[in-house]
């Protein structure tokens, strides 16, 4: 049974009966969004009316609407196995014995698929995503010296406003996902038999689950929520300043996890406990978010 | 006959078969229900991608040309000619390059591989070996107006 | 096969059978639409020739969710009506459509209702904290405790532009809706027709008919009414049918009288729009306190226009003989534009210098003629007189407007809709119609006046104890065409020998050489009013204005301008032509009769 915190001086297996499987799981929603995004790009152009384009896209084209809910719950779930199986390492002190640059590297690519789903909700081209993504741009030039680069590298306003989001989703994100992994996903592999099963329900899940509905960009509404995961800043950000709370916030628990196997043993508890509380508090914001956003008090739209 | 193994298995009753090839019906099985789930998963994404027929593209002309003269728009040529009016496509029958009206030849002529073709959309002179795609034309006699129908392929 | 393998390929099979068959069985939708409304809704009139639904589909006015087969997801952010003020800039408004135009209709007088505020705000009891500039600001503001504010909200403020159309009855339904208020032709589609594969679609037109102006100019200054030959009356419905009121109503209750209409109306058969072009209604961008700053068009306009060789903007003038579509096409080589330089492609100059105007709702020609009779139009004397003050037969006016606030019970709001406390109850002394009071107007023109408004307040808080610090009065003369045109002008007496008309009220006058002296008929005092004049007095015989104005400058005749207008009248039974030349230098004149020069009578009065 693990300690928490880990302690560095005693060996604890790192395999465990769910280990495996769940990484395996967020491999193999990894490949069942890719694939499914391949597909749904046939019919998807980041230019233009992007509302309609996913309109005709969901509705109009055969079997559009179960791709791209396809498409959205195997994202979903890459995003929580993903984190599933980082929580699992990160509670049995993985790191411990780990080399740093490896465990960094891992830990990027849990980072990444963050943006990964985040650029996939503005894509959706309604006025959530449309909006989503000029908070993500107004969010990055608060950094310091370097936020208008980074901002003028996530989206350009304007008529190409979808282009640079739809190529960080397709092409560079993934890529760097499966750049990062390396070797990682080998280990996976010979868990194959997992994949069909996952397929089988997200398939069943796809063609019976609603998707959210797509609000146009020209309508008057009294409230827009970005992603899930997203709530709990976007709460937080009503009130804070946006640079502490939209991106230190979010990447304190982050670089704490990043500094513990880089942390001399003596205090790598004192670091992992505290990324334990950022992460508790990030989750318990979230939950909060969940609960008290759609009672809040609504404007004229 | 050597090559044929009979197996019973019991599993409820089930007699399970294999012939030379080692495929049974069990087998078999699998593999139909396989390809059905295959060929149902590769249908909806060939279908997908397909996606739905655009529609004709209806090409609008004011007036009526006056013969011998040729008016162009939106990929459309109305040509009057003395035989009457007729629309053709603009499009090479070739490989598909954009036709270009040549006032000096009086004829349309290719700028990819040089076909040529008269004003009554004959081939005059290859690597095309088809005329011009003539097309559907419509007049509204009240206002002396034409449209035709160019096909989006 | 593992078996769990197995399992989740037959599901997969199954799942794909499943929606493959049902993707057959699916509605399709047609590829002509431009859109999937479609598939449920399918007018089959467009709204006009230039709003094809076949071409720009419904969602590009509608918005919603233009290809979503379920109602809930297809119909998000929908709007029924996409000409409301609050949506028109992104429906009518958009980048390829109208964009100017909602931001101009914002800031027009029909939308921020400036002038009726600014008058409330000025004369009735009013908290300065609470007050706005316009009915947008009030929109979105709770009620306070202005009692002018609260006038507005409840009795003023169901006509402009921010107002939903619908859901009340009647007339008062029929008002507001932004874009729509003009620019649909009234159409009763029912909801539930909506919702059927074909139905009526509401037209669009730029040929707006004076009756739908009607819908709000048939109050306050009446100017609808007055053009059309209705008179509010007295509420009776007499002539009785069949022993009750007569068919001659108009909405509130009310009933009318047929008198003269407009010349324009009756002779022309022209519609407001006729001369009332697009920047003057619908606003050029700019923000006015006043109708007469932002109104695009006075008589001289057509009657004696400036005539122009080139059109200065050619573009605008063929968008607009195209979008009215009923204007014959002929080659123009004059032009007219209006004050603020609206093209009036309507109107057509001959080769021979006559003036056609082609109405906008029918493009049938009028001919008529530019200002005539040099003489009378160009008299010296009457330079300072406007068109309005000669040629204008009647306008109603409506004498003492008594309103009182009840606090103990509840009213509606025009503009929530919803009850508040407070209850206005409005009666006026009496209603007529005659010729205006003249007056100065703050150009220093000289044009008519009639009551607008005679308040006489009286305010009870919610005990039903009365509240003398709310309760007021203020007498108000205003100007404006009354749109009762008639050709030929009245005799000279009518004007200057009428008391009424010079602004001392109905009575007795008489001219002597120490003054004028006037006997009034409506005894203010006798009648309980409080006030020491007549209510049709603007003016005293001593020269004392006794009503308010309101616009700054604006007044009535001063006492050595009620003596010159009545000196004439003592000379008018034997001088009654324009070019007598004792009307040369009529000082002169009247001097020399008073020394015994002039050739006619040797007695002064």
């Amino acid at each position: 049974m693990n300690h928490f915190p880990p302690d560095p001086y005693r060996t604890v297996s790192t395999n465990s009966r769910w280990g495996r499987p769940l990484a395996s799981l967020a491999w193999w929603s990894f490949i069942i969004a890719l694939v499914s995004g391949v597909v749904l790009s046939f019919n998807y152009r980041p230019l233009g009316d992007v509302f309609v384009v996913v309109s005709k896209l969901t509705h109009l084209y055969p079997f559009g609407a179960l791709f791209r809910k396809l498409h959205y719950l195997s994202g979903q779930f890459f995003l929580l196995f993903t984190m599933a199986h980082t929580l699992e390492h990160f509670l049995k002190g993985t790191y411990l014995r780990m080399a740093p640059a490896r465990w960094t590297r891992l830990l990027l690519t849990f980072l990444l698929t963050f943006p990964l789903v985040f650029t996939g909700f503005i894509l959706k081209g309604d006025k959530q995503g449309i909006f989503a993504g000029e908070v993500m741009v107004h969010l990055a030039r608060e950094i310091p010296m370097i936020g208008s680069m980074i901002a003028d590298i996530l989206l350009k306003p304007g008529e190409t406003f979808f282009l640079r989001p739809y190529l960080h989703h397709t092409v560079i994100l993934p890529f760097l996902i499966v750049f990062l992994l390396g070797g990682h996903q080998k280990r996976l592999l010979p868990e194959k038999k997992l994949g069909l099963p996952l397929l089988a329900i997200m398939v069943t899940a796809a063609a019976v689950w609603q998707l959210p509905p797509d609000i146009p960009p020209r309508a008057n509404v009294p409230y827009v929520y970005g992603p899930w995961f997203f709530h709990g800043i976007q709460l937080l950000l009503r009130h804070g300043p946006p640079l502490w709370i939209g991106i230190v916030w979010p990447m304190t628990p982050i670089l704490l996890m990043a500094g513990l196997s880089f942390a001399p043993a003596s205090c790598s508890r004192w670091i992992w406990t505290l990324s334990a509380i950022f992460w508790f508090l990030h989750l318990s914001v979230l939950v909060f978010a969940w609960i008290i956003l759609p009672r809040l008090p609504r404007g004229i739209g | 006959m050597e090559n044929f193994k009979e197996q019973s298995t019991d599993r409820g009753g089930l007699v399970n078969k294999e012939d030379s090839r080692g495929i049974t019906r069990r087998k078999m099985a699998v593999r139909c229900i396989q390809l059905m789930a295959a060929g149902g998963l590769f249908t909806m994404i060939f279908k997908f991608i397909r996606g739905v027929r655009a529609t004709d593209l209806e090409v609008f002309f004011e007036r009526k040309p006056r013969v011998n003269e040729v008016v162009f728009n939106r990929g459309v040529y109305l040509v009057g000619l003395e035989q009457g009016i007729k629309a053709f496509s603009d499009r090479c029958p070739h490989l598909g390059c954009r036709l270009f009206f040549n006032k000096e030849d009086s004829c349309f002529q290719c700028p990819c591989h040089g076909s040529r073709f008269s004003r009554n959309g004959s081939c005059l002179q290859g690597p095309a070996r088809k005329n011009m795609v003539a097309l559907e034309l419509r007049t509204d006699d009240k206002c002396g107006s034409y449209t035709a129908r160019l096909p989006i392929c | 096969m593992k078996p769990d393998s197995l399992i989740s390929v037959c599901v997969i099979a199954v799942i794909a059978s499943l929606l493959i068959f049902q993707e057959m069985s699916r509605e399709k939708v047609t590829p002509d639409s431009m859109d999937g409304c479609s598939l449920c809704h399918m007018p089959d009139t467009d709204p006009s020739p230039s709003h094809p639904v076949g071409v720009m589909g419904c969602t590009g006015c509608h918005m919603g969710n233009p290809f979503a087969r379920n109602k809930t997801r297809a119909h998000i952010g929908m709007i029924k009506n996409p000409g409301n003020l609050q949506v028109a800039g992104k429906t009518c408004g958009q980048k390829n459509c109208h964009p100017d135009l909602p931001g101009r209709v914002e800031k027009s007088l029909m939308a921020t209702n400036r002038g009726i505020l600014a008058a409330l705000q000025n004369l009735w009891p009013h908290e300065n904290a609470e007050s706005v500039q316009d009915v947008f600001e009030l929109i979105k503001r709770p009620a306070g405790r202005s009692l002018a504010l609260d006038h507005y909200r409840k009795m003023c403020g169901g006509c402009h532009l921010w107002r939903s159309r619908y859901p009340d009855l009647g007339e008062i339904g029929k008002r507001g809706g932004g874009c729509t208020d003009c620019h649909i032709k009234e159409l009763e589609t029912p909801n539930s027709d909506l919702s059927k594969k074909s139905f009526r679609h509401p037209g669009l037109t730029t040929r707006i008919s004076t009756d739908n102006c009607l819908k709000c100019h048939n109050r306050s200054a009446r100017i609808g009414l007055s053009y059309t030959g209705r008179f509010e009356s007295e509420g009776y419905g007499t002539p009785f049918t069949k022993g009750g009121p007569g068919p001659r109503r108009l909405s509130g209750g009310r009933f009318f009288l047929e008198l003269p209409a407009d010349v324009h109306h009756r002779k022309a058969g022209l519609d407001c729009i006729d001369c009332h072009t697009e920047k003057g209604v619908m606003g050029d961008g700019k923000t006015y306190q006043h109708q007469e700053e932002q109104v695009d068009t006075t008589c001289k306009t057509c009657h004696d226009p400036v005539i122009r060789t080139d059109d200065p903007d050619s573009e605008l003038t063929r968008r607009l003989v195209q979008a009215n579509g009923r204007q014959p096409t002929i080659r123009r080589d004059f032009f007219i534009m209006s004050p603020k330089g609206s093209p009036l492609y309507h109107l057509h100059v001959n080769s021979d210098g006559k003036m056609i105007l082609y109405r906008k709702h029918d493009g049938k020609p009028v001919r008529f003629v530019r200002l005539a009779k040099p003489k009378i139009h160009q008299a010296a004397y009457h330079k300072r007189l406007s068109c309005q003050a000669c040629h204008s037969r009647w306008v109603p006016q409506c004498y003492g407007c008594h309103e009182t606030f009840f606090g103990q019970a509840d009213q509606r709001g025009w503009l929530t809709g919803k009850k508040r406390p407070g209850r206005w109850v409005e009666g006026r002394s009496y209603l007529r119609f005659r010729r205006p009071a003249l007056g100065v107007r703050t150009d220093g023109s000289i044009g008519p006046f009639a009551p607008g408004c005679q308040v006489f307040i009286e305010a009870f808080d919610a005990e039903g104890c009365y509240m003398p610090e709310k309760s007021s009065r203020h007498l108000v003369m205003a100007s404006f065409d009354p749109h009762t045109t008639a050709l030929k002008p009245p005799t000279c007496e009518a004007c200057h020998m009428d008391s009424k008309v010079i602004g001392l009220g109905e009575g007795a006058l008489k001219i002597t050489d120490t003054g004028l002296i006037f006997n009034p008929v409506y005894q203010s005092a006798r009648s309980g009013l409080g006030i020491d004049f007549p209510l049709d007095a603007f003016v005293s015989a001593e020269g004392r204005p006794l009503q308010l104005t309101s616009r700054p400058g604006a007044r009535p005749f001063s006492l050595e301008e009620l003596e010159r207008i009545t000196r004439v009248s003592l000379c008018l039974p034997c001088h009654d032509r324009y070019d007598d030349k004792i009307f040369c230098d009529f000082s002169v004149s009247f001097s020399r009769f008073r020394m015994g020069e002039a050739p006619c009578g040797k007695e002064a009065p």
